[in-house]
């Protein structure tokens, strides 16, 4: 299933295999620095993003969308939960344009330089930056958001901690400057995509003081984003309203946002937004994205997504699962193109392995479906299942596994596939467990299942990202508990490696061995069905890849 | 008359103490560990030591029993209601929010009933077997059979499918907008009304049929009073009697049902706050939100059995 | 044998529509044991290659979203929605009826106490105890019967109770503790007789409630887990899509009305038959027994 509407853009900064070609591999940093920075045109090159002239000001934007997290702490987050209704409310050191939800541009920091060596990450701050409660913002809130996310305290897991594995010291070299020091130079596509991931909202030292580091239960937080809270009614609405002191002026360009609770692709949310009672609908049923296309006065797209819908198996609890063998029999056992077509009237699917299937870097989706476990004929996967278990001694199949199932009607119809699937091809039993979002993150961290089903994210869609955030040992989001020294192994080649062929050929390399010894059991990609009222203008996610970099909502107007 | 009231709030007294006790020892003391009722069986076995001991610690949950009880009776008595063990929400606003509206579709309910069932039962008293009486027995025992979510959930599909129609998502108070306030309670509300109003059709038909058949009534009838007088001035308030006795046994219906009736209506009252807490394991929202429950249950069949009390004047004259 | 046929006649002949309403009832049951007879298909097996099909020659109830047939998950629902339904009513009739014995016969502290027990029980709505106690338990059959059962309790305790108390004071109970029999003897013998048919009637007239308290602990999420086909559940799945299949959403729902109907109308007119004296006052000690 291809992308009906648009290809997202090859991004250029996600991009570093181009932008390192271009440059050349010596004298890369100086290029790539003189490309983002012109030394001397300080002023000029203030990029950040601008009011559309056109524009009309006021209203309120009422807007749906999962918004009954577990906890409030974004940076601990993976979920759309969070940073759907928090993100309005903060900024980030860089962000992504929403023109392209692609090019970086400056935010809190109006312009950065990088060391020529690529281990030196300076970033001048804005002034007279205030927070919502009042407070001056320096460099040391900078500082100690980014200590967290680095070296987060113990108790506390930030899935972007791996992207910052790297850094070393934080120095806070004036109120209005701040320098990060790498231990070992990254490419800086890499680190700026980092730097502008939605998720590293930028908090107050003090606040992180206050609360012991854990922000779990604290509801609103002072931030220095385009809105502030007001009020919230628990899994019904988050109300905000514009910050008469944001930096940016003449932003935000809406006056209050109603954020409005609805769970994905739910009826709730589809009959919503189809009898006109929210203006932005995210994450749409097709059957009511569908609708909604053929509606008058309403624009509806469709976007890749850097999700994936997976089930994890614990290789530490349970001595079946630990076993490889037993772990690909299930992998080949899935009929993924079945299980996309389950869900067709819920959630918008396509096949895909343990990579983004849209990425440059993958194996392309013609030879992907000629691989056993994505072929359309389930047979000779079945078979070769079959024989896996034999071989590990499971031939009779395996009893009373816990199937811990995230309360979305997606997983809950895939739980009910998979179990038919697994008890039909290889006598595994399983017992469904239907948990909220809340329950089941906590089940899968503290490792309380045999197989969980849900999705997870990542920042970028680079395979580095993945391959340490949820395949690498002891990544925050490696709920399996797995590891393979010879995969970790090509991963840190892969994070190094310039050269563009030779990484793809690793990057195939890494894919094998995962495809024989499975972290997770792949399910599918998400595309995400937006639709609006077209009363709502400056928000065009057809070019985007995901939905946690672009939802601040500042540069949208309503006329 | 007094020592009737007297005693019977005494025996509230004590039925609320026990109501109390009785929630305690569900959720704190029958699954052993309270952490079950809060992580689940299979969940609770798999948790670390360490990690149960800490949460334990965390919610108050390692003292004493009796110390327990009463820290948290000692709570409730200063209107702290606790808060969510996940976003940290008092339940109290919960309560103050979500309570109205549900409270709402109770009364509407317990109004459509009696403006229902309390005609089609004297009616079909009147002219007991025939055609009118069958179809309003029958259609009674096909309310009182039809499960209330089944209901909603057809009537919740039936207006989006023909009519395109949505109840409104946020809560809006009978005060702040009482139109939209009607479309959020009307749905729920006559659901559970329609299959009160059933069982209260039934009830006052057998009673007034009963009475009808007694001797005072058939004085009234020799002495040449008309038949409609005979009725509303000597048959009727006995058969309310019992109208009103069971309305208190059909608030407990109500109550219960209105869990499932607003979660099949997507209406968003105390009944879903309840379920969702319950689904989310969230053991102090639970506790708390099934004393309300119970309390109010409690409180109104007091109020019944005063009512009754005093409509029969072999009690009040005592 | 001929007279208990002949009694049934005349039940039938008396009460039609009770004697349809036991027809009924008696077919359901004889569909849920005879499931694995009936049913065309197994009702886990997920057929993906006919998914969300509407009511035809080879499902006639239709599938559902993973191609399970509906019929057959019908089938197997009545199976686990009576047997829960059965188990929970005799349990907790049972058990209440026994107190309400021992009360009614003992009377002193125990009844006092009892009695204020039973008002407890009987204080909480049916379905809030019934999600609350299953949050304690864990869910699981066993647990959705024992949380219904308890909520049966009070008014089999109630009823038996005034029977009980009624019974005492007849002749031959007297004798017979003159006599010297122990309480359990006089209870066993003299008092439970008398309250089979009392028994039958709450029993009877429970079932539907049951039926579809445990309906609503599926449809809430919070009843016999997944896979298990129950009415339910059934109901509760099939609400996932903005425009669901109308036989996954009727079918379900039909079945818990046709059967709750059934027992209701036999449960009816097992009451008027067994004791029509107790009819009004039966009712009122349902509604207003903690007065008595």
């Amino acid at each position: 299933m291809s992308n009906p509407t648009n290809q997202p853009k090859r991004p250029l900064s996600v991009n570093r295999r181009a932008f390192l070609k271009r440059a050349g591999t010596v004298g890369a940093g100086a290029v790539v620095a003189s490309r983002i920075h012109r030394p001397g045109a300080a002023a000029a090159q203030d990029a950040t993003v601008r009011p559309d002239p056109a524009a009309k000001r006021g209203g309120t934007l009422r807007y749906a969308v999962h918004n009954a997290p577990a906890h409030f702490d974004v940076h601990q987050s993976g979920t759309v939960a969070n940073i759907g209704p928090q993100s309005p409310m903060y900024d980030t050191l860089l962000r992504r344009s929403p023109k392209d939800g692609q090019t970086i541009i400056p935010d809190l920091a109006w312009k950065w330089e990088i060391s020529p060596d690529g281990k030196k990450y300076t970033f001048h701050l804005r002034k007279g930056v205030k927070f919502h409660d009042g407070a001056d913002f320096t460099a040391e809130d900078v500082k100690a958001t980014y200590d967290r996310i680095t070296h987060p305290p113990k108790g506390v897991v930030i899935p972007r901690t791996p992207l910052f594995s790297t850094v070393g010291d934080i120095v806070v070299v004036d109120p209005h400057k701040i320098e990060f020091r790498l231990t070992e130079a990254r490419p800086k596509a890499f680190m700026l995509g980092a730097f502008a991931s939605g998720w590293n909202i930028i908090v107050r030292k003090k606040t992180l003081e206050d609360n012991q580091g854990n922000l779990r239960q604290v509801m609103n937080y002072p931030g220095t984003g385009p809105f502030r809270h007001v009020s919230r009614k628990d899994k019904e609405i988050w109300i905000q309203e514009r910050n008469p002191d944001y930096w940016n002026k003449g932003l935000p360009l809406v006056d209050k946002l109603e954020i409005y609770h609805m769970m994905p692709f739910s009826p709730e949310l589809g009959s919503s937004f189809l009898s006109g009672k929210v203006d932005y609908a995210r994450l749409l049923d097709p059957v009511s994205w569908r609708k909604a296309k053929e509606m008058q006065g309403v624009t509806a797209t469709a976007f890749n997504q850097s999700v994936i819908q997976a089930f994890w198996t614990n290789t530490v609890k349970n001595k079946a699962l630990a076993d490889a063998r037993v772990r690909r029999a299930i992998h080949l056992a899935m009929d993924r193109h079945t299980l996309v077509e389950v869900v067709k009237d819920t959630a918008p699917m396509q096949v895909g392995g343990f990579v983004y299937p849209f990425h440059e870097m993958s194996t392309p989706r013609a030879e992907l479906e000629k691989k056993l476990g994505y072929q359309k004929d389930i047979k000779p996967a079945v078979q070769e299942a079959r024989r896996l278990m034999k071989e590990a001694g499971y031939g009779n199949g395996i009893k009373n596994l816990d199937f811990v199932v995230r309360d979305v009607a997606t997983f809950k119809l895939w739980a009910v596939a998979i179990q038919a699937m697994l008890k039909e091809h290889l006598n595994i039993e399983t017992n469904l467990r239907v948990v909220q979002v809340s329950v089941w993150f906590d089940e899968a961290q503290a490792g309380n299942f045999d197989l969980a089903i849900s999705a997870i994210v990542s920042t970028l869609m680079d395979p580095s990202d993945i391959f340490s955030a949820w395949y690498g040992k002891d990544g925050p989001q490696n709920y399996s508990r797995w590891t393979n020294p010879a995969f970790h192994d090509i991963a840190s080649q892969v994070e190094r490696e310039l050269d563009e062929n030779r990484r793809k050929a690793l990057v195939r390399k890494a894919e094998d061995i995962l495809e024989q010894d499975p972290p997770l059991i792949p399910v599918s990609y998400e595309q995400i069905y937006d639709a609006w009222s077209n009363k709502v203008h400056g928000q065009n996610p057809s070019t985007y890849f995901g939905i946690y970099d672009v939802v601040r909502w500042d540069q949208v107007w309503l006329g | 008359m007094r020592k009737y009231l007297a005693r019977r709030a005494l025996y509230a007294a004590i039925t609320l103490f026990g109501v109390s006790v009785s929630v305690f020892v569900i959720l704190r003391v029958l699954p052993g560990d309270p952490l079950v009722a809060i992580l689940g069986v299979e969940g609770h076995a798999q948790m670390k030591p360490a990690d149960r001991a800490r949460i334990m610690a965390d919610l108050g949950l390692s003292d004493p029993l009796p110390v327990q009880y009463v820290r948290w009776l000692g709570d409730i008595a200063a209107g702290r209601l606790g808060k969510s063990f996940f976003r940290g929400d008092t339940v109290s606003e919960q309560i103050l929010h979500r309570g109205p509206i549900s409270a709402e579709i109770g009364v509407l309910a317990l109004i459509v009933s009696w403006l229902v069932g309390l005609p089609v039962g004297i009616l079909s008293a009147f002219k007991p077997n025939s055609l009118p009486d069958g179809a309003a027995r029958a259609l009674s025992v096909l309310f009182i059979a039809i499960p209330g979510f089944w209901l909603a959930m057809l009537i919740v599909l039936a207006s989006l499918f023909w009519f395109g129609y949505k109840a409104p998502i946020l809560i809006v108070h009978v005060w702040e907008d009482p139109w939209r306030n009607l479309q959020l309670v009307i749905g729920p509300a006559l659901v559970l009304g329609l299959a009160q109003g059933a069982y209260i059709a039934r009830m006052s038909r057998s009673c007034l049929l009963e009475v009808i058949g007694e001797d005072f009534v058939r004085t009234a009838r020799a002495k040449g009073l008309r038949e409609g007088f005979v009725v509303m001035r000597h048959a009727l308030p006995n058969a309310l009697l019992p109208v009103i006795t069971i309305s208190g046994v059909l608030l407990g219906f109500v109550l219960g049902g209105s869990v499932a009736v607003e979660q099949a209506f997507g209406v968003p009252g105390l009944g879903r706050a309840l379920v969702t807490a319950v689904i989310e394991r969230d053991i102090i929202v639970v506790q708390n939100l099934v004393l309300l429950y119970a309390v109010i249950f409690v409180g109104v069949n007091v109020l019944v059995d005063l009512s009754y009390a005093w409509l029969d004047p072999r009690i009040r004259y005592s | 044998m001929k007279t208990i046929v002949a009694e049934l006649a005349r039940f039938a002949s008396r009460n039609t529509l009770s004697a349809l309403g036991g027809l009924v009832g008696i077919l359901i049951v004889v569909v849920a044991v005879a499931a694995p007879l009936l049913a065309p298909r197994d009702p886990l097996k997920a057929d993906f290659r006919r998914m969300n099909k509407p009511p035809d020659s080879q499902s006639l109830l239709g599938t559902d979203q993973v191609g399970r047939d509906t019929l057959s998950r019908v089938i197997y629902g009545a199976r686990t929605s009576l047997f829960v339904a059965f188990s929970a009513v005799i349990l907790g009739t049972t058990v209440g009826s026994l107190w309400g014995v021992a009360c009614g016969y003992l009377r002193g502290r125990f009844d006092l106490v009892s009695q204020r027990v039973m008002e407890i029980l009987q204080s909480f709505p049916d379905l809030i105890l019934a999600m609350a106690i299953s949050m304690a338990i864990g869910t699981g059959l066993q647990a959705v019967i024992f949380a219904i059962a308890i909520t049966r309790i009070p008014f089999g305790g109630r009823v038996i109770r005034s029977v009980a108390l009624s019974v005492r004071e007849m002749p031959y109970v007297e004798a017979g503790r003159a006599s010297g029999a122990s309480a359990l003897r006089v209870m066993t013998f003299h008092v439970l007789p008398q309250c089979v048919a009392p028994y039958l009637v709450l029993a009877t007239t429970h079932l539907g409630v049951a039926i579809v308290i445990e309906a609503a602990l599926g449809f809430l999420g919070v009843g016999v887990p997944p896979p298990t086909p129950t009415w339910g559940n059934m109901l509760a799945d099939s609400i996932t899509a903005l425009v669901p299949p109308w036989w996954l959403a009727f079918f379900p729902g039909l079945a818990i009305t046709v059967t709750v109907l059934a027992f209701n109308l036999l449960g009816d007119g097992i009451r008027d038959t067994l004791d029509p004296r107790l009819s009004p006052a039966f009712l009122r000690m349902m509604a207003g027994g903690r007065r008595a």
